[in-house]
């Protein structure tokens, strides 16, 4: 028995021994852990490399000028993009360095100043990709750059920090995507517009014989290449407006003229589709207020995009409606003209109505995939109404039609 | 019979736009690119020029700016038809002479035939 609880307490007292050894070794190293840490935090020389390595870590140029605009660092990536060593122009004025022009070769750097331009503004200024940036060995990088002011306790500048980043890569790869989409169009627009014309001759009683089942299929064959035409026209024009090279060529002209003009040319489709298309004379004036100026009023846009936009709503709206038909008409205010195109349709409910401008957005119904399309129509509808200065909105309701408004800035000469 | 002058370096395009303009009636001569044009254009004097622009050997913007200055051809009738869209492009067109402009990925076959037709009438 005694042997037993010797045996016992000897058990514990090992068990005791090992915990505190254990015990012991974690908070020692825990109290030297937390030193290292006030240690660091109180080192003012580790705080300094703390920035060197921020700054040499940074892919960007960075820079930093005095109140006289003479350079007081430069990161590495600044070295490397300029060409110049930082301890060989700390002191020097920063544009005899950083020589900036722009697309006109004309330099940025006296009176345009962005360095001048931030003390002046008092805020963060950036300059877009337009500037270059000549290197030492005279080779010349594209840059996009941000200026900050750096002020004192009193509210004084004292210096700025500016910030530049290399866009050759990214300007080259955009260059090669561009001329990518613009070649692959027109290659495909070329046999898109062979086999559309070549259908079209077998179609023709003149040139080719054929029976009326034949001439059935041949119909549905050549409205399939009007849609792979319209598709790459459309996939054309996308590119252009994201990239914001869409031109638009303003002049002021009668809308109502325009739209006139537009109902006219897709009476033939209305009909084929067994449908009204009119233009509701009388409530687009009961709707300005202004009778006799209302159709005179001209607007200040893109006539052919306009165009282009009516066409879209026009034509959608004829083929989203089995029976009835389509009324536009045109109200103005003080500012803008209103198109309203208004439809017999199935009406759009109200989760299609959030997305329906979006890009591919197709609204998963029977009807919309039996009519066809390429859901960009709407996106570049919405992208020319925004880009003349209007607004674009549509009002529906499941089976009760839909009304599709855009607005256009009114100019009184 | 009025005679047309097709200046297109796309085969099926010639192929398909001379088949359709023989039908409508018309004398249809051909040529591939710029300087078949020129050659061909002083031989047969055509009454009309349909002139591409993207072209090997000479390009249809100094094609057309050649027609403009010889005297065979100067009165000709000539449309522009090509793939070149920008409002640049068009005032270029017009400026050298031509008589009308039209992109190729906004007109039908039917739409050619009848700026022709129209053209032609005049």
């Amino acid at each position: 028995m005694l042997l037993w609880l010797m045996l016992g307490l000897g058990l514990v007292a090992i068990v005791s021994i090992v915990i505190y050894f254990v015990i012991s070794k974690f908070s020692k190293k825990h109290k030297v852990d937390s030193r290292t840490l006030q240690e660091i935090s109180q080192d003012n020389n580790v705080h300094e490399n703390q920035e060197k390595i921020l700054l040499d870590a940074i892919a960007d140029g960075v820079y930093i000028v005095d109140f006289e605009r003479n350079l007081t660092l430069l990161n590495p990536a600044a070295e490397k993009m300029t060409g110049w060593n930082a301890a060989e122009v700390t002191g020097i004025k920063c544009w005899s360095v950083m020589s900036l022009k722009d697309q006109k070769d004309n330099s940025v750097c006296q009176d345009n100043c962005p360095v001048l331009a931030c003390w002046k503004s008092g805020e963060y200024i950036t300059r877009d990709d337009t500037c270059f940036l000549h290197h030492k060995n005279k080779n010349t990088v594209q840059i996009s750059s941000s200026y900050t002011p750096l002020k004192d306790n009193y509210g004084h500048n004292v210096g700025a920090v500016c910030i530049f980043r290399d866009e050759t890569e990214k300007k080259e790869i955009q260059r090669q995507r561009d001329e990518f989409v613009s070649t692959a169009s027109h290659e495909l627009r070329t046999p898109i517009t062979a086999l559309e014309g070549y259908i079209s001759i077998v179609g023709n009683d003149k040139i080719c014989k054929t029976d009326d089942k034949a001439k059935e299929y041949l119909e549905k064959a050549h409205n399939t290449a009007l849609g792979m035409s319209t598709l790459v026209k459309n996939l054309l024009t996308v590119t252009k407006i994201e990239d914001t090279k869409i031109q638009f060529n303003k002049t002021i002209f009668s809308l109502h003229d325009l739209v006139e003009e537009t109902v006219e040319s897709l009476q033939g489709l209305a009909a084929e589709r067994k449908l009204y298309l009119r233009l509701n004379e009388t409530e687009s004036q009961a709707y300005s207020g202004e009778r006799a100026i209302g159709r005179s009023l001209n607007v200040f846009a893109d006539k052919d995009k306009t165009q282009e936009v009516l066409y879209n709503l026009i034509e959608n709206a004829l083929k989203y409606s089995d029976d009835g038909g389509v009324d536009i008409s045109i109200a103005y205010d003080h500012d803008f003209a209103t198109v309203c195109v208004a439809d017999t349709g199935l009406g759009i409910s109200g989760d299609v109505q959030e997305h329906i401008f979006e890009k591919f957005y197709r609204a998963d119904n029977t009807s919309t995939r039996e009519t066809g399309g390429t859901g960009l129509g709407l996106f570049i509808t919405r992208s020319i109404v925004e880009m003349s200065g209007g607004k674009i909105w549509l009002e529906s309701q499941v089976g009760k039609g839909s009304k599709f408004y855009f607005t256009l800035p009114i100019r009184i000469e | 019979m009025s005679k047309i002058l097709l200046v297109e370096d796309d085969s099926a395009l010639r192929d398909i736009y001379s088949t359709r303009f023989l039908a409508e009636g018309y004398e249809v001569v051909t040529a591939a690119d710029g300087e078949q044009a020129l050659t061909t254009a002083v031989k047969e004097k055509p009454n009309l020029i349909l002139l591409d622009v993207m072209m090997p050997k000479i390009s249809g913007f100094d094609v057309l700016d050649i027609l403009r200055t010889t005297p065979e051809t100067k009165d000709s009738k000539i449309i522009i038809m090509t793939a070149l869209s920008q409002p640049s492009d068009m005032s270029k067109g017009r400026n050298l002479g031509a008589d009308d402009y039209l992109v190729k990925s906004q007109v039908t076959l039917t739409d050619v035939v009848e700026k022709v037709k129209v053209m032609l009438a005049e």
